[in-house]
């Protein structure tokens, strides 16, 4: 299952600058953690590999499915980096809403929904309105609602943002075991130290392009020699956006 | 936040062209021009386009201040825990609003009195200031709704709801509705002006609802207490607005001869208004000879003041004269040629307020024999008749006590017209 | 019924604000249809004219429809399979079928014609408004009110007759009326299926 972005150019507006131009990008198994700085353009990526808009020019695609079809959404799932709390629901209606939204019935909908929350360590307030949710638990809601259809790629915009370190393990704990169970994940992330290590492969964007793409292993040995243990992936990451932009000044 | 980001965002300015825009339209239109003739004078000039501004301006205020109200609380402000008071930031908020709602009712003002050549007077800005302190009121309840009611459903609807409102309480029975609705729906004539008491209502009603979903926001304990407090604010209020306006007609009561005199002499002071200046010579003369003409028939008239009931308004004839002071239409009777007919009938002041009426017209009829109108007023008297029988009856009876009292020896007919006036008036009548 | 995507859908529209808005929309036709008027200023005109007030019955409707499809959990939405364009489209389409239905049994109720003209003036203006809709955003809320407002400025002759193009305010047998209120809701219902895909 090979989700492929070929030579895609996106721009927020006619007279703005690109912030993807002309990127190729093909998802690798397992998990990817995809860093960048702000306006990079990791939630374009995103957005784009989701089918949530279009691409001003190139294709995006998966096993030769085209991005929008019905075919298409009901293989890949998002959760984008603000998630709405739909007045009037519960946590499970709006996670059981997702899966109906996604094509499930609404029995197996509801279902998957408690699965999905149980998953995410959320079942215990499964009948918690989702307006009365902490920041962190309606991210933790974003993420049930990605989990619950079944999809075969996931793609995450910063799903750890708000957790708490326990609730963190717990998160990547669950994506060890989606992608043990061959799901591909993309995850964008500014937490370097602790989730490239996980991860399986790490790709870098740099104004608009991919300054690295490749696995983990490969980041991490970006790091200067000097750089002191556990900090590599900062130092790699670093060196990476350095050697990319040229100069770069805080 | 910076005065241009301020009006930049709020919903004011995109609205403006189109609000404020409407009651200039109006003027320009011809609705909301007074009508009939200004005589330069202020109120006038002020009270007709207001007419048509004020339910479309406080109609635009109450929707733009839910549009904000909604915004504010979509945007998630009250849960920064601001520092400032939730006052300051709301008012942060409504002020383009406000200020476009002032606009909307000042604009038609200012285009009327360029347009008339006019400046205002204080008594002339007094339903300016009704209009810009309802919509101050507007906006507090625009906003306040706009904080409970998603403000894409609140504004629609206060738009069309209180433009409606306020216009349909010019419809309403009983009369006093339209003087607590927050418009002053009254075209001021020559010589009027409204009273603070008159407009007070207004305020009080609109204003104390607008006090008392004010006062959900101060921080006054328990919210059954403010709850308690804003319902008895509205009661006072309004129950005040009402039982001020309980007795008053379509008309409030509107203060009279407010419009700039012209006068001359003294004993008696003869005044007209001063745009109309020129009739006060030819008035003063006619005046003169009245007066000459009844003393010289053994009747002596003493009135300190001959003013022209054109500055009553439509009061005009509700207040009439006495013998120290005349009230004639000076200014309509020079236009006709009447001026001294208008005079001599002035003149004659029965001792009460509903005198017999054959009575009256036989007096009268003596009266402008002496000045020489007496033509006029048999004209009046035909062109006025209805033609009904006790009508007929009552000009028989004063033309018989009139040819009776020609009879008479000439110091005799002074006496007659002395007499007839006191018995046309019953012992105790008011 | 708890447990049903459709019911999903509709407590996320928050549905129940629409059947208070059609309820008021009932009550206001019931009240005003024997000839309720308010003298309002006609630009045109310069006078004042006598305006019922069972032109302005479906402005709670409109805005309240409006309201509802902007309740929305666009992220899920944006990339769902299901039809929700498709869904959302139903439900304006039926809000104007059930207030032209309310319109009608009022009408029959108080044997009188004038309340079935407010039911057709709703779906004039749910068309409307949904066409500006996209360019508007929320504001387009605010397309019933304004229309109104032109119709009054600018809708009455000199003999307080209302000018054909004002759509709204006609005997319910006008023809011209009922084609263009069908054009528009058409082209309103046409636009809402095709900006839902596209508003994330």
């Amino acid at each position: 299952m090979t989700l492929e972005l070929s030579d895609c150019t996106y721009r927020y507006g006619r007279r703005r600058p690109p912030v993807l131009n002309g990127l190729t990008y093909r998802l690798p198994d397992g998990l990817t953690v995809l860093l960048g700085a702000n306006g990079a353009g990791k939630s374009t990526l995103l957005r784009l590999a989701a089918s949530v808009t279009r691409p001003e020019s190139g294709n995006v695609s998966l096993d030769g499915l085209r991005a929008g079809t019905a075919a298409y959404r009901r293989t890949v799932a998002w959760m984008p980096q603000s998630i709405t709390a739909m007045h009037g629901l519960t946590a499970r209606e709006q996670v059981a809403y997702c899966g109906w939204l996604k094509g499930m019935s609404s029995r197996t909908a509801w279902g998957k929904a408690a699965q999905a929350l149980d998953a995410v360590g959320l079942s215990d307030r499964a009948g918690t309105k989702t307006t009365e949710l902490s920041g962190g638990q309606l991210r933790r809601l974003g993420v049930a609602g990605a989990l619950v259809h079944d999809a075969r790629v996931l793609l995450l915009d910063e799903p750890t943002a708000g957790m708490d370190p326990r609730q963190r393990r717990v998160f990547r704990d669950l994506l060890n075991q989606v992608t043990r169970s061959g799901v591909r994940v993309l995850m964008s992330t500014h937490d370097v130290a602790d989730l490239a290590e996980e991860a399986d492969h790490v790709t870098v964007l740099v104004q608009g392009g991919i300054a690295h793409s490749g696995p983990t292993r490969a980041f991490l040995a970006r790091a200067p020699a000097d750089t002191p243990p556990g900090r590599a992936a900062e130092a790699a990451y670093s060196a990476l956006v350095e050697a990319a932009s040229g100069d770069m000044s805080l | 936040m910076r005065l241009w980001s301020r009006v930049r965002t709020s919903s004011a300015l995109w609205a403006a062209p189109f609000v404020a825009a409407i009651p200039l339209l109006y003027y320009i239109g011809g609705a909301g021009k007074p009508v009939g003739e200004v005589y330069e004078y202020a109120p006038t000039v002020v009270s007709a386009p207001l007419y048509a501004a004020y339910a479309f301006a406080y109609a635009a205020v109450a929707a733009l201040a839910a549009w904000e109200g909604g915004r504010l609380k979509e945007a998630g402000v009250w849960r920064l825990a601001p520092a400032r008071s939730r006052y300051r930031i709301a008012v942060g908020a409504l002020w383009p609003v406000v200020v476009l709602g002032w606009l909307t009712v000042i604009l038609p003002v200012v285009v009327a009195l360029v347009d008339y050549g006019v400046w205002p007077t204080g008594p002339s800005l007094r339903p300016v200031w009704l209009a810009m302190v309802m919509c101050l009121a507007h906006a507090v309840i625009g906003f306040a709704v706009g904080q409970r009611v998603p403000k894409a459903i609140a504004a629609p609807v206060l738009a069309i709801g209180v433009w409606v409102v306020v216009s349909y309480s010019v419809t309403l029975d009983p009369a006093w509705l339209r003087n607590v609705s927050g418009a002053f729906f009254n075209k001021l004539m020559l010589g009027e002006a409204v009273p603070y008491r008159v407009l007070l209502p207004h305020v009080l009603l609109t204003g104390s609802i607008a006090l008392a979903l004010a006062l959900g926001w101060a921080r006054l304990g328990k919210a059954v207490l403010r709850m308690v407090l804003a319902l008895a604010v509205i009661a006072a209020g309004s129950g005040t607005a009402c039982a001020m306006a309980a007795d008053w007609g379509y008309t409030p009561p509107l203060l009279a001869d407010q419009a700039p005199m012209a006068c001359s002499g003294s004993a008696p002071r003869v005044c007209v208004p001063r745009t109309l200046g020129g009739v006060l010579k030819p008035a003063q003369r006619e005046v003169s000879e009245v007066i000459k003409a009844f003393g010289a028939a053994g009747v002596g008239l003493a009135p300190a003041l001959v003013s022209d009931s054109l500055t009553q308004g439509r009061q005009a004839g509700e207040r009439p004269s006495t013998a120290r002071t005349w009230r004639p239409p000076l200014t309509a009777a020079a236009r006709e040629g009447q001026l001294r007919y208008a005079v001599t009938v002035a003149a004659v002041v029965p001792p009460c307020l509903r005198p017999d009426p054959a009575r009256m017209l036989a007096a009268t009829l003596w009266a402008t024999g002496l000045t020489g109108t007496q033509r006029d007023l048999r004209k009046d008297v035909v062109t006025n008749s209805t033609g009904a029988p006790d009508e007929m009856a009552v000009r028989d009876r004063a033309e018989q006590a009139y040819l009776k009292a020609r009879t008479l020896p000439e110091d005799e007919q002074a006496t007659w017209y002395r007499a007839t006036l006191r018995a046309a008036c019953p012992a105790g009548s008011p | 019924m708890t447990r049903c995507g459709v019911w999903w859908w509709a407590r996320a529209r928050r549905l129940w604000v629409l059947g208070m808005a059609l309820a008021a929309f009932a009550a206001l036709v019931a009240a005003t249809q024997q000839g309720v008027a308010v003298p309002l200023l006609s630009l045109l005109s310069a006078v004042s004219v006598p305006v019922q007030l069972l032109l302005f019955a479906p402005v709670p409707v409109v805005a309240a429809l409006g309201w509802c499809l902007d309740n929305r959990l666009p992220e899920a939405e944006a990339i769902a399979v299901r039809s929700v364009r498709l869904t959302d489209t139903a439900l304006a389409a039926a809000t104007g079928v059930v207030a032209v239905a309310v319109a009608a049994v009022l009408a029959a109720a108080a044997d009188s014609a004038a309340a079935v003209a407010a039911g057709r003036d709703t779906c004039f203006l749910v068309g409307l408004m949904l066409c500006l809709r996209p360019v508007l955003g929320q504001g387009a809320v605010m397309t019933g009110p304004a229309w109104l407002a032109v119709v009054v400025f600018f809708g009455f002759a000199p003999d307080s007759a209302l000018y054909r193009w004002t759509i709204v305010g006609h005997p319910a047998t006008s023809v011209p009326s009922l084609a263009v209120t069908t054009l528009t809701l058409a082209a309103g219902l046409a636009v809402l299926a095709r900006s839902t895909r596209r508003s994330l």
